[in-house]
């Protein structure tokens, strides 16, 4: 399956892991194989959903909070209105944790599947 | 006053871009190194070249001058552009390195064994290539116009900076460009940076200038508004908000970053520090429209995409001054150059791998694809500078805004679909890439033509709206194209599919090698 990739990378095939499986084991194999990928990937599509949607409710109410009480984000914080604060400060580090916890959670999600696998 | 320094400034940033894309063809020996880096780049330079890559004019002066003229409204460019990374990270960013594919079109051919979806993909890399290409070109007619201080027409810029990358990225590949990207990272977070601090120093916090600026409500969303109009301003806030959060993962330049990654994990983890990277970059383009509505209001509302090259003028007309314009106008062009850079490669590449090497000359060698990349960057470079003539009462950030748009409604449906749901097919994902990308193109090109609203945040009647800004109806077009048309050929889903979504979704540790190749 690789050689082509070797080729195309102008690289020697890495020696390949005797236990490790081949594509065409786990491709082959049964339901059992199967049944552990499709439940890691919908896990991490689980997972991916809840983060897209935590970010996509907080911003999208963003408006609807400046349309309903324009007041309550025009309240100062560090000498700036928080509507303000928000949109051109807060929102990077927010969406960085965001990343950042999904990359620790999907990487967990793995690190259990290939054990299970295993 | 013709700016001197800036000008030295840019030779600089031109000579260096030149020098390491040149020391990069001494070092760059066989073919794959030259299309792909060779894939041994570590997550920070890779994570600074991809944010090199992507911080464009746009980023770099069009987002301030925006703030500037809308104010609180303009924040959400930014933040948008922003996170569209925590999106590619959710959905794209892993899967498509676990696959192996170099570029959409790899990835369209490979996930249906289809070559007639990768011809539509090329179609489409093509067309949000040349677009994206379009707003850089106005930033450099524009910056090299201002450091002339008007001396030399919009064209000189144009034509000036787009022949140099041309050439550099005919001679350098992406080898070269990948150091020269990250490098650029760097020397446009400095240029942005410095400035500001340098005003802050000289004239009060970030809270007095926002003071002095808002005076008139400008801090607030929608300000000028009329009360009828609200809800079409929300309206092209949702969908400018959908455009950009959704438009990075489709983007075909910086896709081609991922296959650069060595594994899953690793692009996962550049796409944190990219994230981090872009996310301290754009604390200052809002900060700078601040300060450009508190000191500098009396700026040409047409030329206030050239803010961040006159913030100089603070300073009067002494040394500080001239150096704090040449500082910026090296960000400027470190900002043009690095993105059309990326574009190109993306472009040239589609062209000699695509168009050239599989329907032109099926059999052509290495080398004769080689000279073909060479050739298409030049020819993809001289169409891109003739268009960019054509563009100068446009907004910067509007045009790159539409490139997003056109992204989101093609590139993003597709990926996010082909990589977690089994049930796509491949005529459910001709359908939704059609619709939705010709359909955003046509209106944007519509809203152009008709000259809706050049500047771009304003708006109104509830047409213009949809025409000007089309993400909100054309993505969910898109998807909804794919899903429905997936549903109808339901007996047509890849019988290998299984295969496809182990090669997209099995981590490396499983020691599998299952690479999707392309040729």
């Amino acid at each position: 399956v690789a050689t082509e990739l070797d080729d195309r990378d102008g690289e020697l095939p890495e020696p390949v892991d005797d236990e490790s499986l081949s594509l065409q084991e786990v491709a082959e194999q049964t339901a059992y194989g199967e049944i552990f990928l499709a439940d890691l990937i919908s896990r991490q599509r689980r997972l991916a959903l809840s983060v897209a949607a935590v970010y996509l409710l907080l911003i999208a109410a963003l408006p609807l909070v400046n349309l309903a009480t324009p007041e309550l984000l025009g309240l100062r914080l560090l000498g700036l209105p928080i509507g303000w604060l928000l949109l051109a400060v807060l929102v990077y580090p927010l969406l960085w944790a965001l990343g950042y916890y999904f990359v620790a959670t999907a990487r967990a999600y793995e690190d259990e599947f290939t054990d299970l696998v295993r | 006053v013709i700016h001197w320094a800036s000008i030295v400034a840019f030779g600089l940033v031109a000579a260096a871009t030149i020098g390491v894309g040149l020391f990069a063809t001494r070092v760059v020996r066989t073919t794959p190194d030259f299309f792909v880096a060779s894939r041994a780049v570590g997550p920070l330079l890779n994570a600074s070249a991809i944010s090199g890559e992507y911080l464009s004019a746009a980023s770099f002066l069009g987002v301030a001058a925006m703030v500037m003229r809308y104010g609180h409204d303009a924040l959400w460019y930014p933040a948008g552009y922003a996170a569209g990374y925590l999106f590619l990270l959710l959905f794209v960013a892993a899967p498509l390195r676990r696959f192996g594919a170099y570029t959409i079109a790899d990835f369209a051919e490979g996930r249906f064994d289809s070559p007639a979806l990768r011809r539509v993909a090329v179609g489409f890399v093509l067309l949000i290539g040349w677009f994206y290409m379009l707003p850089q070109m106005k930033g450099a007619g524009l910056t090299v116009q201002t450091i002339a201080g008007g001396a030399v027409p919009y064209w000189v810029g144009v034509v000036a900076v787009g022949g140099i990358i041309s050439v550099n990225v005919a001679l350098g590949g992406m080898k070269g460009v990948t150091f020269v990207q990250a490098f650029q990272y760097w020397v446009k977070l400095f240029a942005i940076a410095l400035p500001v601090f340098l005003v802050l120093a000289a004239f009060g916090g970030y809270g007095d200038h926002y003071d002095a600026a808002a005076a008139d409500g400008w801090g607030q969303p929608w300000a000028g508004v009329e009360e009828g109009q609200t809800g079409e301003a929300l309206l092209f806030t949702y969908s400018l908000m959908a455009a950009t959060i959704f438009g990075t993962a489709g983007l075909p330049h910086i896709l081609v970053r991922f296959y650069t990654n060595r594994d899953g994990h690793a692009a996962r983890q550049t796409t944190l520090v990219v994230l981090a990277l872009i996310g301290v970059f754009y604390l200052f383009p809002p900060l700078i429209g601040t300060i450009g509505r508190a000191r500098l209001g009396d700026l040409d509302p047409t030329r206030t995409d050239a803010l961040l090259l006159e913030l100089g003028g603070l300073f009067g007309s002494g040394p500080l001054a001239e150096l704090v314009r040449a500082i910026a106008a090296a960000g400027a062009f470190a900002a043009f150059m690095s993105t059309t850079s990326g574009l190109l490669v993306t472009v040239a590449g589609a062209l000699a791998h695509d168009v050239y090497g599989r329907t032109l000359r099926p059999g052509a060698t290495a080398l004769e694809r080689q000279r073909a990349f060479r050739a298409s960057a030049l020819a993809a470079g001289a169409v891109a500078v003739a268009l960019g003539l054509l563009v100068e009462r446009f907004s910067i950030n509007l045009l790159v805004g539409w490139a997003f748009a056109i992204a989101a409604s093609s590139f993003f449906p597709l990926l996010v679909l082909g990589i977690w749901w089994r049930g796509l097919t491949l005529p459910g994902a001709l359908a939704g890439l059609c619709l939705g990308g010709v359909g955003s193109s046509a209106a944007i090109v519509a809203s152009m033509l008709l000259g809706l609203d050049a500047a771009g945040l304003r708006p109104t009647g509830l047409a213009t709206v949809l025409l000007t800004q089309p993400a909100l109806w054309s993505i969910p077009l898109a998807f909804g194209a794919m899903a429905i048309g997936s549903r109808l050929t339901a007996e047509r889903v890849p019988a290998d599919v299984r295969i496809k979504m182990l090669r997209f979704h099995a981590p490396e540790t499983l020691g599998l090698r299952l690479e999707y190749v392309p040729e």
